[in-house]
């Protein structure tokens, strides 16, 4: 899905995408705020771990791509 | 997507719930338990740990927790056996804020006493426990466990920092015990405010010292409701006994080919009779020589049988993990457990003899086994 914001921060932004669908806070980020460790946030063709994370700054006309991290599936096999 | 069945289970008949590694199924069947219908997959893809089933009240609710390895864990219940869930978006089980933590894992969910039909209780990782008082809809952190000054040195097990098991007294209102990997075994005494240990006696085999204060890695506690103060353990490394309501315990590993295994199941009728699945060693994690065997005592632990009709004997090198193995509510009891290599296994007759009920499985991680209860207005 797409959505359009005005935002100056990768934060600001995933807010208003958060109010448009409410669902997609608590898949997206933990209940601590930050982003689910197998979750991707991408600002153009960069990830926001390496960008400032969250508080990544947002200039002019970008993409915010959310995308499930390749690690998918089950990890191998913890006993438990 | 695999294509989805469903049952339909009536009053009085035996429910399997089993929650596996990609997705969980449900299998029915009349009383008899001579054939099974199976549902499923629900949730395919997402390793569902924990399952419960809640009688309680004239419902025939189903909880399960799938977790998604992108998306995170949720609570989700079904009225109408598995055809259709409360909704998975919102996170229902959360850490506070304040807390640090965020949730991993649901490793169990254990409905309150029949007379507080309102309660349940979720043992999650990191190691913590959650309840409700409003039916599932909402739950808090239980602070007085959280705010033990032993939890923050509490280690992960090869599991994970998991509080994995939930006892809850059916005779004192106020207690309630529960075990961590790898912290060992809690105990509070008024509704979860304050906890202490309760595993004196029990080893920690890979510490230097063998009782320390905590850090037992305990895989299994089990009690009988019929005498509450009893319950048996299933560590790593150890088979115990307390008769005092875990103020002490006692080894029981007699006759068993090892005392280390996950699993432990207690009959549904009768204290004295319980259930493990021995397995070689926490380096191997395997049934000994290959074959599969479930131990049972009748004696409260003073001696174990091998049961073995029906369970390959050669080149089973199985493992059965610490949920995957249940007892159902029957007098003749049914005993159940799934494995690793996607194996589920019957037996109607209190264990003495089995039958495969489904192979091909994803890994199994969960069985918990049920009478479906009758609903409210018919014989209540």
């Amino acid at each position: 899905m797409d959505a359009e914001a005005e935002a100056s921060t990768v934060a600001e932004a995933l807010d208003q995408l958060w109010r448009l669908y409410p669902g997609l806070r608590d898949r997206v980020l933990t209940e601590q705020g930050q982003v689910r460790p197998h979750v991707n946030v991408f600002v153009g063709p960069d990830s926001i771990r390496d960008t400032g994370g969250l508080s990544t700054p947002l200039e002019g006309r970008m993409e915010i791509a959310i995308i499930p991290a390749v690690s998918g599936g089950v990890a191998p096999g913890r006993d438990g | 997507m695999a294509d989805v069945r469903h049952v339909s289970p009536k009053d009085g008949d035996a429910l399997l719930m089993v929650g596996t590694m990609k997705g969980a199924f449900l299998f029915r069947s009349r009383a008899s338990r001579a054939r099974w219908e199976r549902g499923g997959v629900y949730f395919p893809g997402n390793p569902v740990y924990a399952m419960a089933y809640d009688g309680r009240a004239g419902r025939h609710r189903l909880w399960a927790a799938p977790e998604s390895f992108h998306f995170g864990s949720v609570m989700r219940s079904s009225d109408d056996f598995g055809k259709t869930w409360t909704s998975g978006e919102t996170a229902n089980l959360r850490f506070p804020e304040d807390s640090g933590a965020s949730l991993k894992r649901v490793w169990q969910i254990a409905p309150g006493r029949a007379e507080e039909p309102e309660v349940l209780y979720a043992g999650v990782e990191p190691a913590a426990l959650f309840e409700s008082r409003d039916g599932g809809k909402k739950w808090s952190l239980v602070r007085g466990l959280w705010e033990h000054p032993h939890r923050p040195q509490w280690q992960p097990g090869g599991g994970g920092q998991c509080l994995h098991t939930v006892l809850v007294d059916p005779t004192r209102r106020e207690r309630i015990h529960v075990a961590v990997s790898a912290a060992g075994v809690y105990r509070t005494d008024d509704g979860g405010r304050s906890w202490r240990t309760a595993h004196k006696g029990v080893r920690a085999q890979f510490l230097p010292d063998k009782h320390p204060e905590f850090g037992q890695c305990v895989h299994k506690i089990v009690r009988h409701p019929s005498r509450p103060d009893r319950l048996y353990l299933q560590n790593h490394w150890g088979l115990y006994r307390s008769d005092d309501a875990g103020e002490s315990w006692k080894d029981v590993a007699s006759g068993v080919p090892s005392d280390f295994g996950f699993g432990m199941a207690v009959h549904p009728y009768d204290p004295e009779t319980v259930y493990i699945v021995p397995l070689e060693s926490d380096e191997f994690r395997c049934t000994p020589e290959g074959r599969l065997r479930v131990y049972r005592t009748r004696d409260a632990g003073k001696s174990w049988q091998p049961m073995t009709r029906g369970l390959p004997q050669k080149d089973a090198l199985e493992t059965v993990l610490r949920d995957a193995l249940a007892t159902d509510g029957f007098e003749k009891a049914g005993v159940y457990f799934g494995t690793r290599s996607g194996k589920l296994f019957a037996s109607r007759d209190s264990g003495t003899s089995w039958a495969q009920l489904a192979d091909g499985l994803p890994p199994v991680v969960c069985v918990k086994a049920a009478v479906v209860a009758k609903a409210r207005g018919k014989g209540h």
